[in-house]
């Protein structure tokens, strides 16, 4: 689904900071990553993926390395920093804390059935 | 970066693929080894896209959807350098951020020369007019002495058939022109060509342009050598040199007649102009002050003739003109060098008068009539310095040398410094102004640039400079040494970092120095007078000044500006001794006070001047 990119640009960097809570992973196996956990409910650009990564990396976030694969080839793969789990409890509070007053404008309508 | 591309190459990625990743790092516009990174990792995204496509169609095709995905090229690539230069390290954020800082102040710097040497001065005042105003009284030109002084100076050399062939017959009898030292021998055999030509010109009395230009530069070269005599004391020229010196003088009469008449006119002053006829200060031409000179020579010299052929009233008459043309000269707010000059005079004037008073006995009736016009004559002498002159030559340099008033106050152009520069005489130059002046150091204008006082601020401490000046004029040598006043430190500290102001303005410590010797000459010839009248009438000299004063036979009690109190005055069995102690302000006991020549030393010296008895000169020859 296409969202709004305002709606999106908020909460791209929580995504990426979730999956990659749960393991390294480089640029191309990380979107596939955020299409297939989210039901292919979110996509994220090639364009916005790499310079995001960059931020998150700038910001201290997440730090990037350059490893061999299984295959044998050479990529660069991410990983979270202590700093951006901090950073992803954080948000995600917010996010919750975000929903729960959405849905009571929403009279309940965002809550899944 | 090499390496990289060949790499994506190898991976049989689609050459779109290939030309979108290329463009991507293209527009990023950044460090080689950051783009050689993002290359390697769009490549690795598009050959993990692509692994799976079966066919070359089919990775064709995959790519391009892969490309619209990433879509604008020039939008990612400066997505891209914003984002990896937020990776980049603090300390080379510090680097980056020190050479942009760098980079705009250096731009700064270019414009702010480029604004420093644009810009010209604007003449808004004129001060030659201004000084014109100021030594002008508000009389008739009738009373003006200048036009006779100049008619003087334009008759001035010319000599007779008669004085010529006496120096053709008696050259070798005569000193040399302009000589000693090692250009005796050259002027000796000069004086024996002139003396050739002096016999041709006067023996063919021819009437043609080239025989006036002849005699006009034998007239120049014969009466250097006469100039030369005339500075000499009398007792060192020979029977010959004198009789050559009479024959000039006799010459000279109608020059030295009208001196004297310019001498009787109440004022003297010139209307002062330049060169190019601007009213450029530093272009001034300054009246015959040389040829002045040579005119108060001849004129004591033949007082002092007068007085060998016992004709003393002609002989003080000539040695009154003398000093009165020094008055005249000095004249009221005229430059300093007029001044000293004028002073020079003056104190030619008293030396002479002095030597014939030691040297003759003159009886009471002339010596109480020239005292009492001598006493008239320096009644209302100003001895003080004018500066008033130089002060608005100052002014002149700092408007002509400084742009017009913007932003800055005005910035000193050095073009123009440099011209006015070259019109200074006397000018003692150190290493910076070198390099500003001779451009040895291309650093030497930037120092100007950012170290040198603008032109409100010149002007302040240039008039800071003349007040100090004019203050000091009022403080005798005593004062100043009580006070402890250090005259280079005040005015350095004035004129501090002012390149300006440290070429064209003058210490005139000596010169107020000297004002305040002229004035002690002057009262102590006055005095001599009333010393000797009292002994005349008396039959002997009175024991302290201050029996003068109470008897009537001067006014004042001389002063020695040296201490701020009297002259020393003793009196000795035969005579008496009056003198300063000089400028080491120490009483010697009234020793003279000889050069390395062994010659009496007046003013020059550290030590005593005595003004009586006149010191014995040690005749060479």
């Amino acid at each position: 689904m296409k969202f709004e990119s305002q709606l999106l640009k908020g909460i791209a960097p929580v995504v990426v900071l979730e999956i990659l809570s749960r393991g390294q992973m480089y640029g191309y196996e990380l979107s596939q990553a955020i299409e297939e956990r989210s039901g292919e409910i979110l996509t994220l650009g090639k364009g916005t993926l790499y310079p995001l990564l960059y931020n998150l990396e700038a910001k201290r976030l997440v730090k990037g390395k350059w490893q061999a694969t299984d295959s044998g080839r050479k990529r660069r793969y991410y990983s979270i920093t202590g700093k951006g789990k901090g950073q992803l409890a954080k948000q995600k509070e917010q996010l919750k804390e975000l929903t729960a007053g959405l849905n009571v404008v929403f009279g309940g309508a965002l809550t899944p059935a | 970066m090499a390496k990289k591309l060949a790499y994506m190459h190898s991976e049989n990625l689609p050459e779109c693929a290939i030309d979108f990743i290329k463009l991507v790092i293209r527009q990023m516009r950044y460090r080689k080894k950051v783009r050689a990174e993002v290359m390697a990792e769009l490549a690795a995204h598009f050959e993990d896209e692509l692994k799976d496509c079966k066919s070359d169609e089919e990775k064709e095709r995959k790519a391009k959807e892969l490309i619209a995905d990433f879509g604008d090229v020039k939008l990612l690539g400066v997505l891209l350098r914003r984002a990896k230069k937020r990776c980049r390290p603090l300390w080379r954020t510090m680097v980056a951020r020190t050479f942009q800082t760098v980079g705009i102040l250096i731009l700064l710097l270019i414009v702010y020369i480029g604004w420093f040497l644009m810009g010209e001065p604007v003449i808004s005042v004129d001060y030659l007019a201004q000084l014109n105003q100021m030594v002008q009284p508000a009389v008739d030109e009738s009373l003006n002495a200048a036009p006779l002084y100049e008619k003087a100076v334009q008759l001035y050399g010319k000599c007779s058939d008669d004085f010529l062939l006496f120096f053709a017959e008696n050259y070798k009898e005569i000193g040399d022109p302009l000589v000693g030292g090692r250009f005796r021998r050259e002027g000796r055999l000069r004086a024996e060509e002139l003396a050739d030509d002096i016999r041709q010109l006067l023996s063919t009395k021819q009437e043609t342009d080239l025989a006036e230009k002849t005699r006009l530069q034998i007239e120049s070269e014969v009466g250097t050598t006469a100039s030369v005599l005339l500075t000499r004391r009398y007792q060192e020229t020979s029977t010959i040199e004198r009789k050559f010196i009479k024959k000039w003088i006799e010459d000279q009469k109608e020059a030295l007649d009208l001196v004297v008449a310019g001498t009787q006119k109440p004022y003297y002053w010139q209307k002062y102009g330049s060169k190019q006829n601007t009213s450029e200060m530093m272009s001034i031409l300054l009246p015959e002050l040389a040829n002045f000179k040579r005119l108060a020579y001849s004129l004591l010299r033949r007082a002092r003739f007068g007085a060998e052929q016992g004709r003393y009233e002609d002989a003080f008459s000539d040695m009154k003109s003398c000093y009165r043309l020094g008055q005249h000269i000095k004249g009221d707010n005229t430059f300093v060098i007029e001044q000293l000059v004028g002073m020079a005079i003056e104190a030619l004037a008293t030396q002479r008068l002095r030597d014939i008073l030691s040297e003759y006995e003159i009886d009471s009736i002339v010596l109480t009539k020239l005292q009492n016009e001598f006493e008239q004559i320096v009644a209302e002498e100003d001895f003080a310095m004018s500066f008033q002159a130089e002060r608005l030559s100052i002014y002149d340099v700092i408007q002509r040398c400084f742009t017009e008033d913007r932003i800055g106050g005005g910035h000193l152009c050095l073009e123009e410094f440099k011209r006015l520069r070259a019109l200074v005489a006397d000018y003692d130059s150190y290493s910076f102004l070198e390099e500003i002046i001779e451009e040895r150091a291309w650093t030497a204008p930037l120092r100007v640039l950012f170290t040198h006082p603008n032109k409100h601020e010149t002007f302040r401490a240039a008039e800071e400079l003349y007040d100090y000046w004019e203050s000091l004029n009022l403080k005798s040598p005593a004062r100043i040494r009580t006070e402890g006043i250090d005259i280079d430190k005040d005015t350095m500290e004035i004129i501090e970092g002012n390149i300006l102001l440290d070429v064209f303005a003058t210490n005139f410590g000596r010169a107020i120095e000297m004002s305040y010797q002229i004035k002690a000459e002057v009262q102590a010839i006055v005095t001599i007078m009333g010393l000797l009248r009292h002994k005349n009438d008396k039959g002997f000299y009175p024991q302290s000044l201050r029996e003068l004063t109470g008897e009537g036979y001067i006014s004042e009690l001389p002063m020695d500006p040296w201490t701020d109190k009297p002259l020393v005055y003793k009196k000795t069995d035969e005579s008496f001794t009056l003198y300063s102690v000089g400028r080491n302000f120490e009483d010697d006991g009234g020793e003279v006070v000889r050069d390395y020549d062994g010659q009496p030393e007046m003013w020059g010296g550290e030590g005593d001047v005595v003004f009586w008895p006149v010191p014995e000169f040690e005749v060479k020859r």
